[in-house]
Parts: C-alpha cells; structure tokens; sequence
C-alpha cells in the first residue's frame, strides 16, 4: 500500500519532470520553427537580433495532432510566423476534447495572450470561446471549421478563415460527375448507373457528414444516375478502410465504379487493397496530402481536393496580426478578395486536382512541412 | 396444531452426472435441539445443506418447513424462511465494521439514510444476548477468527431464524472459544429453536447435540438419540469399517539435531518475537498456542515468506537465511499451509496441477529430450501422489475444487512429497478434514519421521499434538514459551504456557 | 424425464453459448447475403485476424496472470510506425531515412525489441513495485502514445508513413492459394506464434507458472515460483508478440500512422474474453483466444458484408462480449 503511494508519487514527479522537459524541448521549436530545415535560420539570427522589442504573442489550439492535414496547417502558420518573426506563438492539442479546448483558451488568456488562433473541435462550442475572447479583450480567429454565422459576427474582432464543411464533399462530388461525364470514370459494369461506396469517418464527425452530404447534393443537383453500394465508418483509419474495402471488392468486383474516401489517409488503405487484388476502380479523397501526389501523378489514385493550407495558413495570421495592432482586418495584405462579409469569412477556394493540375497542390504543401 | 418438527426433508434424492451425491436422505429437525449431522468428507452433508438453501436443485423429495411444504429457490430466500447458515470458511466483508456485516442489505434507515444508532445498539442486543462483547463497531478483519464466527451466528439470530446450520464452527476455535460456543448454542437451543451442527469433532457431538444423523457415500446410515452410541462406534458407523484407535501407532525415533532456531524475530509489528528451539532428524515437533500466538507466522518466517530481523538459522550446524521459498525449497523446506484457500490450493486448475506445482519448479524436472515438459512423466508423479496418499479422486484432470477438503489437503501434501524435503513445516494439517481422513494424514506423518524426515507440526487440537508429536513447544503473543516432551504433556501445563506471554 | 432433457439442452446451451451465437450469426448473414459463403470470405477473414491473432496471444498470457494490458495498441502503433519508417521503398517520394536498406528482418527486429522493453519496465512496475496493472499499463500507454506522436512528428512529419518496401508489404499482403482458398504469409506466421504460444503455456515451467500466478498468486508464492521472475518474462513475450504483429499490421496497411493500434487492446482482449480467457485470471486457452479472434473477425466482416451501419455494429460487438462474460460466469456457477 505504502510502496505503491511512494510509486504513485515518484511516477507523478517524473511525468512532470518528463512534461517539463519536451516542454523546455518544444518551447523553441513551436515558439520559433518546428521543422528540419527551419532551425539552422532560426539559431543564425537569434544571437544577432537582441532588440528588446515585445513580439506579439499568440495561443493557438488545434483540435487533434493526430489530425494529418490540420497539421499541416498547423506547421504552415508556425512556418510562417517563425520566417519572419513574426510573433512568438504557443500550440496547445485539444485532442479532440472540446472540454480541454475551453480550458486551453482559458490558460491563453490568463496568460495574456495579444490573440487566439482556434481550430475547433465542436464549432457548438464556439460561442463560448468568443465570449471568453470578448472578455479579454483579444481578438479571435477560427481556422478550418467554420462555427455559425451568428458567432462569427457576435464580435467585431473575430473572422473565420476556411470554407463551411460542406464545401469540400461538393467539390469531390462535383469531381466524380465531372470525370464521370466525361467518360474518365468508367462504367464497369456498362449499366449507365454510377455504382460506389462511401468510407467515411467517425460516425457522427461532421466533416465526415458534411462530406457525405455534399456528395449527394452534387449527385443530386446533376440528374445522374447513381447509387450508393455501401457506406462504412473507418473512423479516419487507414487500417479500418483497408479492411472495409477488402470485403466491397471481394463483393462487387466488377460493378463498383469508384470508391469514395472522406479523406486521403483512408483513401490510402483502399488504393493499398486495389493494389494487393488488382481490381481497377478508381478512388477519390480530400486533403490532397504530399503522400498521396506520387500516387496522382501515376494515376494509381485518381484525385482528390485540395484546400490550400499554406493560404489558410498566411492569411490566419496575417489577420491576426493586424488584429492585434488594432489595423483593419485587410490593411497591407491580400485577403479582402476573398472576403464573404455574409459569412464573415476568407474563403480559401477548394480546388479538384489530378494528375493534371498537381503542381497546385504541390505548392500549396510546399510551406507546410 | 403445531408440528413435531421444525424441519423434514424426506427422500431427497440428487445428482451430478453419474455420481449419486444424495440417495433417498431424510432428515429432520426438532425445535429446541442440536441435531449434529457427520460423515466423512464427501458423505453429502454439503449437498444436503446446498439443496436446503437452494443453492442445488433437488432431483426428487420433499422439504417441509413446520408444516408448510416449500422449496427455497436460493440462501436469500431461505433466510427469509427462517433458515441461516455460519459458513465454514467466513464470507464476509471484511474491509467492514461487524455491524455492518450482520445489517448488510437491511439496514435500518431513517429518513432514507442508515440509522447508526439503531443498527450499533441492535447489534448490541443480540451480542449480550449471546453472552458475548464485540464492539459492533469494530472492522472485520482486526478481528480473530472466533469473533468473526460469533458475528455470523448473531448475524443468524438477527434474522430471528427458526433454524440455523453451523458448518464446522468449532474448526478454528481454541478450547475457551469452543466452550463458549457450546454456551451460547445451549442459549439458542433454549429459545426454542433448532440448530443444525456439522463437525468432524465428535467429543463436541457428545457434549452438546441431542440428535445425530450419520451419514456415508450419500446416503442416511442412522438417526438417533446421540447417546445410544459411543465415539468409536460413531467413527466405525462413519467410516464404513471399524476404527480402534484415533491416531496410529507412534514407532519413529528421533536421532541428531538437524535444525536449530535461536532467537528468531520477524521483521514487523504481528511477527515473531523470540523464538529458539532444536528439531531433531526423524522428530516430529508439535506447536501448540492461541490464536494469535503466531505459529503461522513463525513457520512462514522459516520458510522465507516473512523477513527476519534478528536470530539465526542453522541447518545441519551451518547458519543458512531463507530470503525466499525459493531458497527455502533449495534448502529442502517444505511448507502446507493452514488457509488452503488463501495460499494453499489453485482451485481452478487440475489435480495434475496442484500435485506438481512444486516441482514445476525445479530444474529439469518432468523435461523430454525436446526439454519441454513431458506428460507422461507428470502423468506418472501425479498418478504417484494419488497413489501413495490414497487421494480420492475420479482422476488426475478433475478440478481440484471438486475434490473434498481431505482429500485437497492429501494432493498438497503429495505435491512436497514429491521433493523429498527433509523439513516438513505442516500448519495445522488436519483442519477441517474427517476422521478417516486424518488418521491416513497421521500415518503419513508418523511414516515420514520414519524415514528419517524432521517434522515441525501447528495443531489447534490438543489431542492430536498428543496423539502424533514427539516434543510440543508452546508459543505464546509470538514468544517461545516452554518446550515438552512426550512424557511430560498435559493440557494444564499447556494453556500455562500459552497465556504466559498474554 | 421431460424436465431432464430440457435441463441438458439448457447447459449445453449455456456451454456453447459463444459457437450457438457465432453459428446463428452466420445464418442471419447468409440468409440476407447468400455470396458471403465462399473462399474469398474466408481467406480475407484468415488474412485480416493474423496480426490480430499475435496480439491477443500476448496479451491473453497477461491476463491469464490475473492482469489486464491496455497499451496494446499504442505499442502496435509505435512498433508499426518504427519499423515502417525504416522500411520504405528507396524511389518514395518522401523517404525517412533516404539511403538506408536493410535486411527486413532487422527493422522488426528492432521493433519487436522496443516493445519488449516497454512491456519489461511494465512487468518491474507490476511485479517488483506492485503497481495495479490496470495503471501501470494506462501509464505506458499514455506515454507509448507521447513518443510515439513525437518520433511521427519528428522524422515523419505528422504524415502517413507509405511507400513500404515491396519485401515487407508481401508478407502481410501476399500469400499462396491452396485449393483456392488464400493464405497469406501472415496468417502462417500467426499459427506459427499460436503454436509456439502454446508450447510455451503448456509444456514448460514458465507456463505452468503462469497459470499458478493467475489461479492463486499466494499459493504460487508458497509453491515457490518465483513470481515476479515469471510475470517480467511474460511481459516480455507479450511485447515480443506485439512487436511482431504491429510491425506486419502496417505493412498489411501499406502505411503507417500514428493513428494505427488505436483501441485495438479492447478488440485483443475482447477477443480473449471471448474465447473464454477469465479476466479473473488462471483460464484459458489457445484454441479459445484463435476462436475468440476468429469470431470478432467474422462479425466485423459480416456485419460490413451485409451492409450494416456502423451504430448497429457497436450495439452487436458489445452484446457478443457480454454474451461471453455472461456465458462464463453462469458455467463457473453451474459446475459450483
């Protein structure tokens, strides 16, 4: 009994002697650059530019690490502030837990942060971040999922950049009608009808439901003749969508006409099946991660779309830099052209991408590692 | 009109698979008497009981309580029908007060919370009732066995039950203990109601019960008035044939020290104080003592399961320390200990299984020329421990759970055996095992010393240390008190001893 | 009479609950999907309990012991992510470790190494220090996880680890056909663990030791096995195991993240569970955990082959584990 409290205490200190040092470790690294390449730039200039000058600073929580693409926008906004040195900015992981989120803001601001940079875990909770901002004081800006309108126009020092989630199940939709039109997406089984199956996220994700439906809309919208063989939930897993996908080409070998993926990490399980059976159907995704642009280029993965990241990216903190020095949202930079007043929002445009236009999503990843 | 009888059961006839666990029993219970019921381990007295409460379903037969025919469908159900059970092996909540225990699942409430009060001073009642002080508020497990006991048969009584079943309630008790129990069973006969007394001691069967039921293989031998039969007439009725004397002949001649004990004390506070003594090869030494002597945690310090602070070890002359039972193994120590179901049996695993475990462990044993275990070879040791200690058993694959107390404790032994240790350390060997039972344990024992084995035995039966031992020392709040010999035993001497250090 | 053979049919069902739900199952499928019997099924079911198999091995040895194990996963995925990063295709686009090329057997050597020593500093916790296993194993998950996420960030880049070298991905993925039923190398290796496995429970002292350590630990102690000896080089296999079967379960993915083994200790020890390993420690066997496997496997095919949606096959996954739990405690009391 004894001996385990002592063990129990023992293990408490060396988490937090652990917790302590990758935080010294990651303090540099997430407050200046967090990648390869960036350090060298970074230790070069640091013993010369000794002006006093207060950064800015900024907290940022991003809803999971685990989240592939997120991190790279992640990275692209570390990128982009440790090149010009621009501020001095905290990350915090809300692992999917909009309860830890909250109270990750709630340390921002005891902090005193001059601005939060938010990519949400439940846009639900949205509103209550926005109040805590407001209270503070800071300005408050959401990446990636968009919370409601109401909320993003409840406080004049808070913007969305990034597209409602809908947006991007529209345009993989639009992707697959487009190609299927065009005779690109081959019927197989030559009865006119667009056969597939869905592997989706977790159940009850809204990206995966909202991709989901943003497929059907475009489907709908164009009057072609579809249906849907299957959906599964592979909860983002690459090992889940593997299997799921064994078992629909074992069953419908020669009738599905195209799989779609909620995202590239799934869609790589089942271009892996495509490749062990050999079965020739074409697959979708989103993202449009640097993994997936070999597989592109060879044809081997027939496209996906691409939400430019290091655009997100810049312009987040573009706007909260001017935020924070109390300038106009758009005073010096690019963004006003993509500005939706209605929404209050940046629209950073989805763009299709296969192997012709891959070089676009090769730049837009460019940044971001 | 009221019945002759609290309880009938007549013809129960019941069945696992082939074996025939009840053949046509009947069994009744008059108010205001102690109706023992005894037999060997294996007789049906356990099933008799389980199918009382429910716990077995009965192929046919009937069961009448007074003079309502009913059918408990389990303990609970039981209870409420005036029926209650003091387990043998205690199941209570022990991180617990006594209170509580006896209350658990029908406290008394006030205003929706536990009144306290009302449960501390109904427990009170029952206790002075009983001629017994136990703080009520006490927690279980700081209390010694006996109090433990009387818990459960106030737990019984609090129930205001008609019958009450004492499955060997005396096995763990010292000799005060038992008298007091025997009081308060009087007490309780004397309101009128019936208890229903299950015990290997028939000395306690003689003082105390009015009726007794035999019973062998399953069925009733006899039912009677206790004292139209004597005690060995009793045990031959039991075990089938006749049994002259309870304790075998005693032909082993001690030679040479081989162990020698000086100043043993155990690290921490319910150790050993001091305790120094000789045993010699082919010598068996009895210890004698209270509860809470510390007899068990004397042998268990010798045999590396508790650390030692001071004193010395010496095997054949050299000093040796067991920090292990590892070690204690390697230094030929074998050790059976007294709660089977704390740290004596596996009861899921097989006879095979507990026969060998012992020797699992030593290197090379049991091993093919692959160097993996070979089933022939275990097969045969296992074959030989059912063999040599006449183990009762379908077979070497059965659960050892299925097996009688006996014939569990006979398995363990045989698994030692089976090391040839020179040092048997037994504590209390024949705990709850039957007469028949017993007399093959003594012989073994008796045998061992024979072949030139030294043998260190617990017993709480006074008689038996008589019976088997060559020497007794007295141990007393975890101090050697005294050491007998043979000659110079007697009871008074010994419970000197045991209260000196109290 | 009557009531006699009502009563046999009763227990054997209670007996056989597990194989009668399984064989029920798989009518309903069939019924509503005639094509799943065939070899296909069978051979990508075989195929995809393999590595699954090799974890619920080493885990059921834990359990056997009276533990529990709840960084199974998050070892898989380390021991995926690990070897993966050491084992890609030179012409990748975005190689790790660019210029490196060893032997295969060296990375998953290496990984399996790893995740013994994880699970050797969890067996000192629980044995030496006596730290619950329940919290010693949460502990090392958690930081199993934490390493893990910093090796993916760090040299990874926080992106799925593809481009598998074609040697690696071939065990897990290709195979021979034997009277056109598909085997993958896998699942060879997996029978190859079982049996081994079963060597080792079985017909040595270790085994024997285990199942005393989970039957009664302080009659094991009096026996004198010595206890903690036994349960660090049960830990130990247990990692080895892990090890093995999470490097192959990335090359059965063709990539590796640090998403891979997420709750896959709950599928490998509900598979234990149902194949009758008591979480009370001290039952179990091979056969049992290979079934156990085998029919979680068939239900999530099953279920996906007949279009079930995923809530529902949730409600099925957990109903089949208690159904085994239940099953378990009413033979238990039945034999009394």
């Amino acid at each position: 009994m004894k001996k385990t409290r002592i063990l129990l205490a023992l293990l408490l200190v060396a988490v937090f002697m652990f917790s302590a040092c990758t935080q010294t470790a990651q303090q540099p690294s997430e407050s200046a650059p967090p990648e390869q390449e960036q350090p060298q730039k970074s230790e070069e200039p640091a013993p010369v530019e000794e002006e006093p000058a207060e950064l800015p600073s900024i907290g940022m929580t991003v809803y999971s690490y685990a989240n592939t693409y997120t991190s790279y926008i992640r990275k692209g906004i570390q990128n982009y502030i440790a090149a010009g040195n621009l501020a001095e900015i905290q990350v915090a992981d809300a692992e999917n837990d909009a309860a830890k989120q909250i109270e990750q803001i709630d340390t921002y601001i005891a902090q005193g942060v001059d601005a939060l940079i938010v990519m949400p875990v439940d846009t639900a909770a949205a509103s209550t971040m926005v109040d805590k901002a407001k209270a503070a004081g800071i300005p408050i800006i959401f990446v990636n999922k968009r919370p409601s309108v109401d909320v993003l126009k409840s406080y004049d020092k808070t913007i969305f950049v990034g597209l409602p989630l809908v947006v991007s199940g529209e345009m993989q939709g639009q992707m697959v009608v487009d190609h299927w039109n065009s005779g690109k997406i081959a019927d197989r089984n030559g009865d006119g009808v667009l056969q597939f199956c869905t592997v989706t996220g977790d159940l009850g994700h809204p990206d995966a439901e909202a991709r989901v439906v943003g497929n059907r809309n475009v489907f709908d919208a164009s009057g072609i003749k579809y249906e849907e063989l299957d959906r599964q939930v592979a909860s983002w897993d690459t090992t889940k969508a593997k299997d799921v996908s064994e078992i629909w080409l074992g069953k419908w070998p020669n009738d599905l006409d195209i799989i779609i993926s909620n995202n590239d990490a799934m869609a790589l399980g089942v271009l892996e099946t495509i490749k062990q059976t050999g079965i020739d159907v074409p697959v979708v995704g989103i993202n449009c991660l640097p993994q997936v642009h070999d597989m592109i280029r060879s044809g081997e993965y027939f496209g996906s779309v691409l939400s430019d990241p290091w655009k997100q990216a810049k312009a987040a903190v573009d706007l909260t830099l001017n935020a924070i020095n109390g300038k106009d949202w758009f005073d010096g930079n690019e963004w006003e052209v993509e500005y939706n007043a209605e929404e209050n929002s940046i629209r950073i445009t989805d763009i299709m991408i296969t192997a012709e236009n891959l070089h676009l999503a090769e730049e837009a990843y460019k940044n971001c590692t | 009109m009221t019945s002759e009888y609290l309880l009938r059961m007549e013809h129960i006839c019941k069945s696992f698979g082939v074996v025939k666990a009840l053949d046509d029993v009947t069994f009744t219970v008059r108010p205001g008497t102690v109706h023992a019921l005894v037999g060997e381990n294996g007789a049906g007295k356990s099933t008799l009981m389980n199918v009382l409460f429910g716990i077995h379903q009965r192929d046919s037969g009937e069961i009448w309580l007074k003079d309502k025919t009913v059918c408990c469908a389990n303990p609970h159900d039981a209870l409420m029908h005036g029926i209650s059970m003091v387990h043998q092996e205690l199941d209570q909540v022990s991180e617990r007060t006594v209170m509580e225990n006896i209350w658990l699942g029908r406290y008394p409430a006030r205003l929706m919370l536990v009144d306290h009060k009302k449960m501390y001073h109904d427990t009170k009642k029952i206790f002075e009732s009983m001629g017994v002080d136990i703080d009520p508020k006490a927690t279980v497990k700081n209390l010694p066995v006996s109090y433990r006991q009387m818990a459960e048969i106030a737990k019984a009584i609090s129930y205001n039950s008609d019958i009450i079943v004492m499955d060997e309630p005396t096995s763990s008790l010292t000799e005060k203990e038992v008298d007091k129990l025997m009081q308060l069973m009087n007490i309780i006969r004397g309101q009128g109601r019936g208890i229903i007394f299950i015990t290997h001691k028939l000395d306690e069967v003689k003082r105390i019960a009015d009726d007794i039921t035999i019973m062998r293989d399953g069925k009733r031998i006899w039912t009677g008035d206790v004292k139209e039969y004597d005690i060995n007439q009793i045990v031959s009725l039991m075990v089938g044939r006749e049994m002259d004397n309870l304790y075998p002949p005693k032909d082993n001649v001690p030679e040479e020290t081989v162990l020698e004990v000086r100043n043993l004390k155990g690290m921490g506070k319910n150790a050993v104080k001091d305790v120094s003594f000789k045993l010699r090869k082919g010598e068996i030494l009895g210890i004698a003592g209270l509860l809470g002597s510390r007899r068990t945690e004397l042998v268990e310090t010798i045999f590396g399961l508790r650390p030692i602070e001071s004193g010395e070890i010496l095997l054949n002359g050299k000093p040796i320390v067991n920090k292990s039972p590892q070690q204690a193994i390697k230094n030929g120590f074998a050790l059976v200990t007294e709660e089977r179901k704390f740290n004596g049996n596996f009861p899921g695993m097989s006879v095979l299984f507990n026969a060998l475990i012992t020797k699992f462990n030593r290197r090379g044993a049991y091993r093919n020329n692959l160097n993996l275990l070979s089933s022939k070879k275990m097969a045969k040791d296992a074959q030989w421990v059912i063999d040599t200690l006449r183990v009762k058993t379908p077979g070497s694959a059965i659960k050892m759970s299925k097996l009688s107390g006996g014939n569990q404790q006979k398995v363990i032994i045989g698994r030692w055996l089976l090391l040839n240790p020179d040092i048997l350390l037994l504590d209390d060997p024949t705990r709850g095992i039957d007469v028949g039972a017993k007399y093959e344990i003594y012989q073994f024992i008796i045998n061992l010393a024979k072949q030139g084995k030294s043998i260190i035995m617990i017993s709480s039966d006074m008689s038996e240390l008589f019976g088997v031992a060559d020497r007794v020392m007295v141990m007393s709040n975890g101090y050697e008190t005294g050491c007998l010999d043979r000659s110079e035993l007697n009871q008074e001497t010994i419970f000197k001893l045991s209260a000196q250090r109290l | 009479m009557q009531k006699f053979s009502a009563k046999t049919v009763y227990r054997f069902a209670v007996h056989n609950s597990i194989y009668i739900f399984l064989f029920l199952m798989l009518v309903v499928i069939v019924i509503m999907d005639p094509s799943f019997l065939s070899l296909t099924t069978l051979g990508i079911i075989m195929g995809q309990s393999a590595s699954k198999l090799i974890f619920a091995l080493g885990v059921a040895g834990l359990i056997i012991m009276g533990g529990v194990d709840l960084s199974v996963g998050r070892q898989v995925g380390l021991a995926a992510v690990l070897s993966a990063s050491l084992l890609q295709a030179p012409d990748y686009f975005n190689v790790i470790f660019p210029g490196l090329n060893l032997p295969l057997l060296v990375p998953v050597a290496l990984a399996m190494t790893v995740t013994a020593l994880i699970s050797f500093v969890q067996g000192i916790m629980v044995s030496k220090i006596k730290v619950p296993p329940f919290i010693s194993s949460l502990g090392t998950s958690l930081i199993v996880y934490g390493v893990c996420c910093i090796y993916y960030d760090k040299f990874a880049g926080s992106a799925p680890i593809g481009g598998l070298r074609e040697d690696f991905t071939a065990v897990s993925q290709q195979g021979f056909t034997v009277l056109g039923l598909k085997i993958s190398y896998l699942f060879i290796i997996a029978m190859f663990c079982a049996f081994l496995v079963w060597v080792i429970w079985n017909k040595t002292t270790l085994g024997k030791n285990m199942f005393a350590i989970g039957g009664n630990v302080n009659s094991a102690k009096v026996s004198g096995v010595n206890v903690s000896k036994n349960m660090l080089i049960m830990y130990i296999l247990a990692g080895l195991l892990y090890g093995l079967g999470g490097a192959f379960e990335g090359a059965r993915t063709g990539s590796a993240s640090n998403v891979l083994g997420q709750s896959y200790e709950l599928d490998a020890m509900a598979a234990c569970v149902v194949g009758g390993v008591s979480m009370k420690g001290g039952v179990g066997t091979i056969a049992g955990v290979i079934i156990g496997v085998i029919i979680l496997q068939v239900i999530n095919y099953g279920l996906v082959f007949v279009r079930v949606s995923a809530d529902v096959q949730y409600i099925a996954k957990g109903a089949i584990i208690l159904l085994a739990v239940m099953a378990d405690a009413k033979k238990r009391s039945m034999i009394d």
